[in-house]
């Protein structure tokens, strides 16, 4: 499959699974000007230091937007927002993948309401199987591990699918070409 | 109003009655609901996964492996958690571990812990014990929240709340939280649990989780969950504690790839939950202070239980059970369990087609007695992701059951039974109905007797105190000519010049024989024209009737005489032709347990063929086109309504019924459930009776609505499918008496 099919399909599952999606073009401006919609009036922002995405790109943002990088507990545990890059995608099952290491994406995409996440298309693999095989014969096992993070939190122990348990309620996606 | 753990214990058979009655009377519509939603969504996502027959095999073969050098694994993982930093306890039993926890708690003077779903922690009873330590439990999975509260034992492996309604929820929170804002809707009640969890999460000293699958070579652990509680339970508190099963250990992290591919799909149709965390703890992860005691490291724990799984090893078939990966594929696909739900068709904690074997080997055999609502319909075979043959753990589970039954009368009754059952230890219910057969011989000698004795009103009443029958079903009626005698009139007039050499044995099964000939008539009128040199076998019982009530040892001595009965017709160039489907299913899937010869197996199920499976063989091979044998002109309807049989799914002999039917130009509707209920002699048994009504509910509503009894004519393969929609009043018949009567010669 090649990559831009590989592509519509990531968006076609993640929105399936609850996420929305949208596919910018790779540049300080543009990431601004998502990134602000998609907070929209939300207070208290935190967000995990970029390990995957250039940081260069999150210049205009950082500039402009009052967003804690350092969180501390009483931060944490209010935010509304928590913004994270991830190292993959998965096609198939519309996942991103958020590692677990000592930037903090681990709380910062669970505690807030809202999680938005960016990510580079060209990372996004086809199947789970894939992220093991990549990740672990290539590149060194991410230190702690990682999480498939498929749409927001839900549950269907309410008789109807509810989104929004005990993580997030919102997931958007930010996909950069 | 019965709480479900009064009957969790149904070694007293009392406490199954009770239950599937209280299922029945309250729990079964949120049950269904919930549990064919997963079955529907199992279907559609299932067929996203191109490679999943090779995937199950490899799961498959994984399993086996690990089970196979358990072991080894198990030494390899502990050392790979204690490279890791982290602490490896192995706990013979449920006290040890649960003392074991209960030590860990203490020592870091834990007021708080949060759990995220583990069944493994409800076999143990973990939470008695740490509240009797005075440990406060919060419970942070949704279902397992409301369990807590409801008092309720798990009734799911996978959603272990979803017998419990919407309705019954908000009374539940109302009653326990006095909240003072509206509880009505889904949202409005998960956003409370959310409200009063959160603050727990943030204070809590320990979180425990179980595991989906652990990696011996990296120590690593997989998570599936939707709702974060799990995420919080292991990333918040200083102390992280997985408690699971030894058979969860896999060789390597690469294995979880195969096993996440499969788990969700086949659970509950999604192609992954919302997170899948791969974690390899403990942590190198900052601790945040949010319970403003002192920030330690943190510690992990991981705790595995033996508690009889190491005995399930090594017990010959229960060792299978320990492939399980809990995806609850089983429980959603049981027409039976879909009616009534794990507080009937399960134990104290699991539930379900697999539930029997785990309640046997990690509690006692009695508690298993529920494992007698399997009845072998074989739907959940296709859909487990390590291909475990469920319906013979369970025969096998009821053989062992009657081994320790108290037997009434049955001695007196031994000397009218067939000489294979010498060995056979049962109740008179079961020798009765396992050897069928038998009785039918007299039976259908005197069929006017016969029929007239099973529909008196005292005889019914008598049938139903000494032999469990009950009343309200009308036994099958003998015919007063069976299928071997009508052969010996029509053979000689019908046989034709074999016009494609082809020569079928037509299995002359004891159902077609004695019961309902007509369709054996119709197989051979059509078999005849199509230019077949078609023979009649002899009657020969061939196991299944026995196998369905657990006696084992008969079905294994009628497995051997068949097979070597049709190994020489097939010798002589014969190919076998059976109209019964669960006899069929027998020849093509159960005597693989019986026949030690694999090849000799294989060369027999190689040879069978259901009706139409032959017939669409034949019209490919022979190039012949249907509509010159066939003309559906010669009927005004053409609406017909098609009920697969069950276990003819599952050997993949259905679906050339509807094929061939469309292609001569019929409009064809068909059913979409998995099992009409009767599955045999079930649904005539008075303890299951109402169950097997329940489930025949969906059927009969999508009869219903294709259409009257006047505009629609009913088709089914099966002889137990036939007697179930008789009782709406339907009639039906055979797909091939509809070929018969359409026969252009």
């Amino acid at each position: 499959m090649n990559n831009s099919k590989i592509i519509l399909q990531f968006i076609d599952t993640a929105q399936k699974a609850g996420a929305t999606v949208e596919e910018i073009n790779s540049s300080p401006g543009v990431l601004y000007d998502s990134l602000v919609k998609s907070i929209s009036d939300s207070k208290n922002i935190i967000m995990s230091e970029p390990q995957y995405i250039p940081s260069h790109l999150f210049k205009y943002f950082e500039q402009k937007i009052n967003v804690v990088k350092q969180p501390n507990a009483e931060q944490m545990s209010s935010a509304e927002v928590g913004i994270t890059d991830a190292f993959a995608g998965v096609a198939r099952t519309g996942s991103v993948c958020i590692s677990i290491n000592s930037n903090m994406s681990s709380y910062i995409s669970l505690l807030p309401r809202k999680h938005i996440v960016i990510l580079e298309s060209k990372n996004i693999v086809l199947r789970p199987r894939d992220i093991f095989d990549q990740y672990i014969s290539k590149k060194p096992l991410e230190q702690s591990g990682w999480i498939f993070i498929s749409g927001p939190s839900a549950t269907a122990d309410m008789g109807e699918l509810v989104r929004g348990v005990h993580g997030p309620d919102k997931l958007h996606i930010i996909l950069l070409d | 109003m019965i709480n479900p753990r009064e009957v969790a214990n149904k070694s007293n058979p009392e406490n199954l009655h009770k239950a599937i009655k209280m299922s029945l009377d309250i729990e079964s519509e949120a049950v269904k609901r919930n549990v064919q939603t997963f079955n529907l969504n199992h279907y559609s996502a299932i067929g996203k996964i191109e490679d999943y027959d090779l995937l199950k095999d490899h799961a498959r073969k994984l399993k086996e492996y690990s089970i196979e050098n358990l072991p080894e694994l198990l030494a390899k993982l502990e050392s790979s958690i204690k490279l890791n930093g982290g602490h490896f306890y192995l706990a013979k039993d449920a006290k040890d571990a649960c003392d074991y926890i209960l030590k860990i708690c203490l020592l870091y003077k834990a007021e708080l812990v949060v759990k995220g779903k583990s069944i493994t922690s409800e076999e143990i009873k973990l939470n008695h014990v740490l509240e009797a330590g005075g440990i406060e439990v919060a419970e942070t999975d949704l279902a397992e929240f409301i369990l807590q509260y409801s008092g309720e034992q798990p009734s799911h492996i996978v959603g272990p709340a979803i017998h419990q309604s919407r309705e019954r929820i908000s009374k539940l929170f109302k009653e326990k939280f006095n909240p003072g804002i509206p509880l009505e809707t889904g949202e409005e009640l998960t956003k409370f649990a959310r409200t009063k969890l959160r603050e727990k999460f943030l204070t809590a000293d320990i979180g425990i989780t179980g595991a989906n699958f652990i990696a011996a070579d990296t120590g690593s652990i997989a998570l599936v969950e939707s709702e974060g509680n799990i995420r919080l339970c292991y990333t918040l508190p200083p102390v992280h504690v997985a408690l699971a099963g030894i058979e969860k250990v896999l060789p390597s992290i690469n294995d979880f790839g195969t096993f996440l591919e499969l788990l969700a799909p086949s659970g509950t149709g999604q192609p992954l939950t919302s997170y899948t965390s791969i974690i390899r703890p403990p942590l190198s992860l900052p601790l945040y202070p949010f319970n403003k005691k002192k920030n330690n490291k943190r510690e992990f724990y991981l705790v595995l239980i033996d508690n009889g799984r190491m005995k399930m090893r090594n017990d010959p078939i229960l060792h299978e059970a320990l492939y399980c990966i809990r995806c609850g594929a089983c429980l959603n696909a049981c027409a039976n369990f879909q009616s009534v739900g794990g507080h009937a068709f399960g134990g104290e904690t699991y539930s379900g087609g697999i539930g029997g074997a785990w309640e046997t080997g990690t509690g006692k055999l009695e508690n298993a007695r529920f494992s007698e609502l399997c009845t072998g319909c074989s739907r959940c075979v296709p859909q487990c992701p390590v291909k475990i043959d469920i319906p013979w753990l369970n025969e096998i589970l009821h053989q062992r059951l009657n081994e320790k039954e108290k037997l009434k009368y049955s001695f007196i009754f031994k000397g009218l039974l067939p000489k294979d059952n010498l060995n056979e230890k049962a109740n008179l219910q079961k020798l009765f109905l396992g050897n069928f057969y038998h009785f039918a011989k007299w039976g259908s000698r005197f069929p006017a007797i016969s029929n007239k004795m099973q529909r008196n009103r005292p005889v019914r009443i008598l049938l139903e105190k000494f032999l469990g029958l009950s009343r309200e079903r009308m036994l099958p009626a003998f015919t007063n000519k069976t299928l071997v005698k009508h052969y010996q009139k029509l053979g000689l007039s019908l046989l034709k010049k074999s016009d494609t050499g082809r020569k079928v044995l037509l299995f002359a099964d004891i159902y077609t024989n004695y019961l309902y000939p007509a369709r054996g008539i119709a197989a051979i009128k059509v078999f005849n024209d199509l230019g077949i040199n078609l023979t009649l076998g002899e009657v020969i019982p061939d196991g299944r009737a026995a196998l369905s009530q657990g006696l084992i040892v008969a079905a294994s001595k009628r497995a051997q005489l068949i097979v070597q009965y049709l190994n020489q017709w097939i010798e002589k160039g014969y190919d076998i032709v059976v109209i019964e489907p669960s006899v069929l299913a027998m020849f093509r899937r159960d005597y693989k347990h019986f026949i030690k010869d694999e090849e000799l197996f294989i060369k027999i199920k190689n040879h069978s063929y259901e009706p139409f499976e032959y017939l669409k063989k034949l019209l490919i091979e022979e190039n012949i086109n249907p509509n010159q044998i066939f003309d559906i002109k010669k009927l005004s309807d053409h609406k017909l309504f098609y009920h697969s049989h069950c276990q003819q799914k599952t050997i993949g002999a259905a679906d050339q019924t509807i094929e061939l039917l469309q292609k001569l130009g019929f409009n064809v509707i068909t059913s979409q459930v998995e099992c009409c209920g009767m599955a045999g002699s079930f649904g005539y048994k008075k303890d299951f009776y109402e169950v097997s009504m329940r489930d025949a509910e969906d059927l009969f509503k999508q009869i219903q609505t294709a259409g009257d009894k006047d505009n629609i004519l009913v088709l089914a393969g099966g002889i137990s499918c036939k007697d179930q929609i008789s009782e709406m009043g339907y009639d039906v018949i055979h797909p091939l008496e509809l070929l018969a009567k359409i026969l252009v010669s």
